[in-house]
């Protein structure tokens, strides 16, 4: 317990322990086993190399990070006002739901058959799959935040003369942010998982382009090269978007949205 | 009033659901058949999957395959939760791991298994372990973080130590939040079940998806898209019923 406790001094430490042995086990297994199988951290890290210089990874990520943000945007664009509809008038609520629901709980990768035959393999497919994965935590959260606004709020502000236009301005929409915002974290994360859906089952593009190309050429370096470029764009849009909410809604703890 | 207003949200929700219906089966008609199909069709096309094809069968596996998957994840996830949260060395040693696969859309690491592991159950079974996992484990990890500390005083006042206080207080105490992984575990490792039929075994379910888009019939397809989110949003809606039957002050909007 005091041993456990020292090494607490310094987490960096133990993450540092971990990491040292973590590493040459997966060296030495990778070597021994099957190197072309399970690629060795020395193989990807020059694979990665190579890969970034002759400019595939950058252009590709670039391409994957495009998807993303455009396919959020457009989410945006019909998650947030839908919300605030659905959040503020009980029938639009009750004739909408049923459908968010449903796509919510509904496996999408199920739909891409679907989106081929109905767009085939074109951008508006790949956004159709992104917008089916984004709206629904963007729309939900938006919805819960102005039903959750206090009663007492709205009363208040009506007190003081605002109605409308102003009211929504004053009350409404800053009470709703927090829940706004949780929904966007959740967003980017699912604009992230749709792009790859799209990129990997949909036409090949970005990182999933990779990803594919390199997984039917047993290229396992180069695949898990891709997988941790995916894997630091999704802690970087998670991290940020806590430091956002850190920094500019601390005021409001404990609206954690739904996930 | 309750009563009433119930049934003025099922009210307007069937009648949304009926118009939605109605509207499409006209566009269908008049429109594009081919690329709109109909409600119609899409009932025909279930009936003939389910009597002409083995796609039942297929369902069932896929529904065996996904739960011996999710139970795994599940005890995992919980155990390693638990563990994370009592032992701080633990926390401090794998939480970037955990954080960090947690944030991968674990549809990208489908290709990789496909490599690793071949194409076969196994495959399935940890893709499905994998995008469910850790967030039954980070919603374990908060549960017990977050209980109250005088639960546990009292559990040792009561005589509980090791084990017994686990199974006695620290698990119940979780429960809630253990319920809320759980729930948010089975919609992703579900996916991540469909996301293994189609990538790796192009057997089952992922062979009639492909295969009727091949043919550029839309009402098969649409019928088993149908079918995987009544299945998706069945087992969502069970886990909701427990987690408000078992922490009803807390408001379905909170998790995650």
């Amino acid at each position: 317990m005091s041993m456990s406790l020292s090494v607490l001094k310094n987490k960096w430490l133990v993450r540092g322990y971990v990491l040292a042995v973590l590493l040459p086990v997966w060296q030495i297994l990778g070597q021994s086993v099957n190197p072309i199988i399970f690629a060795t951290p020395g193989q990807v890290v020059r694979t990665f190399a190579s890969l970034w210089s002759d400019g595939t990874l950058p252009s590709e990520t670039l391409i994957t990070l495009e998807t993303v943000f455009a396919g959020f945007l457009i989410s945006c664009a019909i998650g947030i006002p839908l919300g605030l509809i659905m959040g503020r008038i009980r029938l639009a609520e009750y004739a909408i739901d049923p459908y968010v629901n449903f796509i919510y709980a509904t496996p999408l990768v199920a739909i891409i058959p679907l989106a081929l035959i109905w767009f085939g393999p074109s951008n508006t497919a790949t956004y159709f799959i992104i917008t089916l994965h984004t709206v629904p935590p963007i729309l939900i959260n938006t919805m819960i935040g102005v039903k959750n606004t206090e009663r007492t709020l709205v009363e208040t502000g009506r007190a003081f003369g605002f109605g409308g236009w102003k009211l929504w301005q004053k009350v409404v929409l800053p009470s709703s942010l927090p829940f706004v915002m949780a929904g966007l974290r959740i967003g980017i994360g699912a604009a992230l998982i749709g792009t790859m859906v799209a990129e990997i089952f949909l036409f090949n593009t970005g990182l999933g382009y990779v990803l594919v190309n390199e997984t039917a050429q047993f290229n396992s370096a180069a695949v898990i090269a891709g997988v941790l470029i995916i894997m630091t764009m999704g802690v970087v849009f998670a991290e940020s978007a806590k430091l956002v909410d850190r920094r500019f809604l601390s005021w409001a703890r404990g609206a954690s949205g739904i996930s | 009033m309750v009563i009433q207003l119930l049934s003025y949200k099922w009210l307007v929700r069937i009648v949304s659901v009926v118009a939605f219906l109605v509207l499409w089966q006209l566009i269908g008609q008049s429109v594009d058949v081919t690329l709109f199909s109909t409600p119609i069709l899409v009932v025909g096309a279930f009936s003939n999957l389910v009597t002409q094809t083995a796609f039942l069968t297929d369902l069932l596996t896929t529904i065996r395959d996904f739960a011996i998957g999710f139970t795994i994840a599940a005890v995992l996830g919980i155990s390693v939760g638990i563990a994370m949260a009592r032992w701080q060395t633990l926390e401090v040693a794998f939480d970037p791991y955990v954080s960090a696969l947690y944030s991968t859309p674990y549809v990208a690491l489908a290709p990789l298994f496909v490599i690793w592991l071949g194409i076969g159950l196994v495959e399935q079974l940890v893709v499905v372990i994998l995008s469910s996992v850790f967030v039954i484990l980070l919603n374990t990890f908060a549960g017990v973080k977050n209980m109250n500390k005088s639960y546990v005083e009292t559990g040792r006042a009561f005589g509980f130590s090791g084990f017994k206080l686990y199974r006695k207080v620290v698990v119940p105490g979780a429960l809630p939040y253990i319920i809320t992984g759980l729930r948010l575990g089975i919609g992703r490792g579900f996916v991540g079940m469909i996301v293994a039929e189609l990538l790796v075994r192009l057997d089952r379910l992922g062979f009639l998806m492909v295969y009727y888009s091949e043919l550029l019939e839309v009402a098969p397809g649409l019928a088993i898209a149908v079918t995987l989110g009544l299945i998706g949003l069945l087992m969502t809606e069970a886990l909701k019923k427990v987690e408000t039957r078992l922490s009803p002050w807390r408001s379905s909007a909170t998790g995650g």
